[in-house]
């Protein structure tokens, strides 16, 4: 369970303070595939580096799984990251030079898990996503859809409790977007809180719930 | 992460930067072995200088010890005259011990060699021209061959021949101490005379200053040795004559090495260029280290989508600066390994040339003792460490979120 409590967020403290979020509340229990919509600038990429525990708080609460954000240190950020979270973000954020396989693999080798389990992992990631027969091409030998396929593969393969994918289809293509969105949507059924950040009705529209924002609130809170 | 997935990341990083990390182990190296290099020679300089100072006090070498005390001489007082030897042994600043003097000379004819130094001091403007302070007793008093016995002439004499065979000459300062005047000769139309043994010596000038009584010896020894023609006047002590000008450019010009120093200041030599070689090194080592850390910081820029991927994935600052460390002791290590070599070279060229310069020949070989290794391996740590300490600052300064919203 995720608990947003009158979110704040304000970049450059002082004269120059741009308020990015100004006190966002809402909780995610039971819907498996939340999409967070508005305009650019709305706040909602910051509403969820918020809650994935990249980037600070101002004001507010976000709890998930009855962890408090607020306080944690960055090496229990870090902790929180590797167990509780997967990324996956417009801009892939692959290591161009290492293989499809190691990408994947970097999580669990993070959180020191022993060889068998990664192997394991790898593969089932990658069967998940469609590329296991790519496990050893380098990750710049990919197409851009498949380059989000490899990220997806990645946030996953920890078996993290939530997925957090920002824009995950803002560099792709249609059908390599509807490839990625059908993916999101398995997991999502699969045990996996999938937290969608677009600004794209269609994708949202997959989604079991749409928290829209703008100039940094909730103005709309629906179930599809 | 396991060891086994560091040194793959490790790996993969020099990989994917392999010619700048080995062009960066070789500028190192180049400054590791020239400060590996001023190492050894700190061991070996003062050598250089022990070899200038003679281990014995032979006829051609003289060393200065005005300030030398009595108690350094203890052995005298056990030897006696007949076998003078002076020890010394000094630490210097850096704990090295160093022996000087030195040391004994059977003393064959003690009191002909003290008879030589009186007369010296004695008589204004005696001029030695040719003989042999040496000479046996036997023939000291043969006065038929003045070639082969000391020989002397008095200016005094010349002016005034009021020296004759058989006139008693009381040494200044000491009446209980004469010698007479042996004989007295014309060669090549110049007056000579020769002088006879002495009575009551040298116990007695001993005891009152050996200091001085040594010094009159080295005088001797010297004056033989250099063979001079010119003495100093005879108002002067004989310490003082040590300093005399025309010593030193006569001596100089015979290739003798005359401290005109005290030990002391010797020792502070030997200590300065020590200090200097050790500064050399440390400032070489820097130097390098700075550079390591320039190139690190470099490294680190280059790749901080990658860890700002890392760390967006969990890991840990410190985790990925042990990485860095890691690296770093990688090229920490191949440079050295490389500059223990090339300095060793590079030491044996430098220790050759001091050696020719000193005509002591090759300084030879240095072994590779607990201080060098330690000097060579801690020093350059010591700066890796502060060099890491800036990459350490650098990895938590990457900010993830930068990196993710910019990164294409």
């Amino acid at each position: 369970m995720i608990q947003v409590a009158n979110l704040t967020k304000t970049y450059n403290q002082g004269a120059a303070a741009f308020p990015a979020l100004n006190g966002v509340s809402f909780e995610i229990t039971n819907e498996n595939m939340v999409a967070f919509v508005g305009k650019s600038g709305s706040g909602k990429s910051t509403l969820l580096h918020i809650m994935g525990g990249l980037e600070s708080i101002t004001s507010g609460e976000v709890v998930v799984d009855d962890s408090p954000l607020k306080g944690l240190n960055q090496a229990q950020l870090a902790d929180f990251r590797n167990k509780k979270i997967g990324f996956v973000f417009q801009s892939f954020f692959l290591e161009p030079s290492y293989s499809v396989y190691t990408n994947v693999e970097m999580p669990l080798i993070v959180g020191k898990a022993d060889n068998e389990t990664r192997k394991q992992r790898v593969l089932e990631s990658l069967k998940l996503v469609g590329l296991e027969t790519k496990a050893q091409n380098k990750a710049s030998e990919l197409s851009g859809g498949e380059r989000q396929r490899v990220s997806i593969a990645r946030a996953i393969i920890n078996r993290p409790p939530y997925l957090f994918a920002d824009e995950p289809c803002g560099n792709l293509d249609s059908e390599n977007s509807a490839w990625v969105m059908r993916i999101l949507k398995t997991l999502s059924l699969n045990n996996t809180k999938v937290l969608l950040v677009t600004h794209n009705m269609d994708d949202a529209r997959i989604a079991d719930r749409i928290i829209t924002l703008k100039d940094g609130l909730v103005i709309a809170d629906a179930l599809t | 992460m396991h060891l086994r997935d560091y040194l793959s990341l490790v790996a993969h990083e020099i990989k994917l930067n392999l010619t700048s990390y080995l062009s960066f182990i070789l500028i190192i190296c180049i400054f590791f072995s020239t400060g590996i290099s001023m190492i050894l020679l700190t061991e070996k300089m003062p050598e250089v200088f022990k070899s200038q100072v003679p281990d014995e006090w032979r006829y051609d070498q003289s060393i200065y010890f005005k300030h030398a005390s009595h108690d350094d001489f203890s052995t005298l007082t056990e030897m006696g005259l007949r076998d003078v030897r002076l020890e010394f042994e000094k630490q210097d600043k850096l704990g090295g011990a160093y022996s000087f003097f030195h040391k004994k000379r059977e003393l064959e004819k003690p009191t002909q060699i003290t008879c030589v130094n009186f007369a010296t001091k004695q008589f204004v403007g005696v001029t030695l021209v040719k003989g042999n302070p040496w000479a046996s007793e036997a023939n000291s008093s043969d006065n038929s061959d003045p070639t082969l016995n000391p020989v002397w002439v008095s200016e005094e004499y010349r002016k005034t021949n009021k020296l004759a065979v058989g006139d008693i000459i009381k040494l200044q300062g000491n009446n209980n101490y004469s010698f007479s005047i042996a004989g007295s000769y014309k060669i090549s139309n110049e007056p000579f005379f020769t002088y006879d043994e002495t009575e009551e010596m040298p116990e007695l000038l001993l005891g009152d200053d050996p200091q001085m009584l040594i010094s009159f010896n080295a005088g001797a020894l010297l004056l033989e040795g250099a063979g001079l023609s010119t003495l100093c006047d005879g108002t002067a002590t004989i310490s003082d004559e040590f300093d005399h000008p025309a010593y030193s450019a006569k001596l100089l010009e015979m290739g003798i090495l005359t401290y005109g120093s005290t030990i002391e200041a010797l020792l502070e030599q030997i200590a300065f260029v020590e200090y200097f070689l050790l500064a050399l090194f440390i400032v070489l080592n820097l130097i390098g280290l700075l550079l390591l850390a320039s190139f690190i910081s470099i490294a680190i820029k280059k790749r901080t989508p990658f860890l700002g991927m890392l760390k967006a994935l969990g890991t840990k600052d410190y985790v990925l600066a042990i990485l860095y460390l890691i690296i770093m002791e990688i090229i920490l290590c191949l440079a050295l390994v490389l500059a223990f070599v090339f300095g060793y070279l590079l030491y044996l060229l430098i220790a050759g040339k001091i050696g020719q310069f000193y005509e002591i020949g090759s300084l030879g070989l240095n072994t590779i003792n607990l201080r060098n290794i330690l000097l060579a391996v801690a020093v350059p740590h010591a700066f890796m460490l502060l060099a890491w300490a800036l990459a350490f600052q650098k990895i938590r300064n990457i900010d993830v979120l930068r990196i993710i919203t910019n990164r294409d």
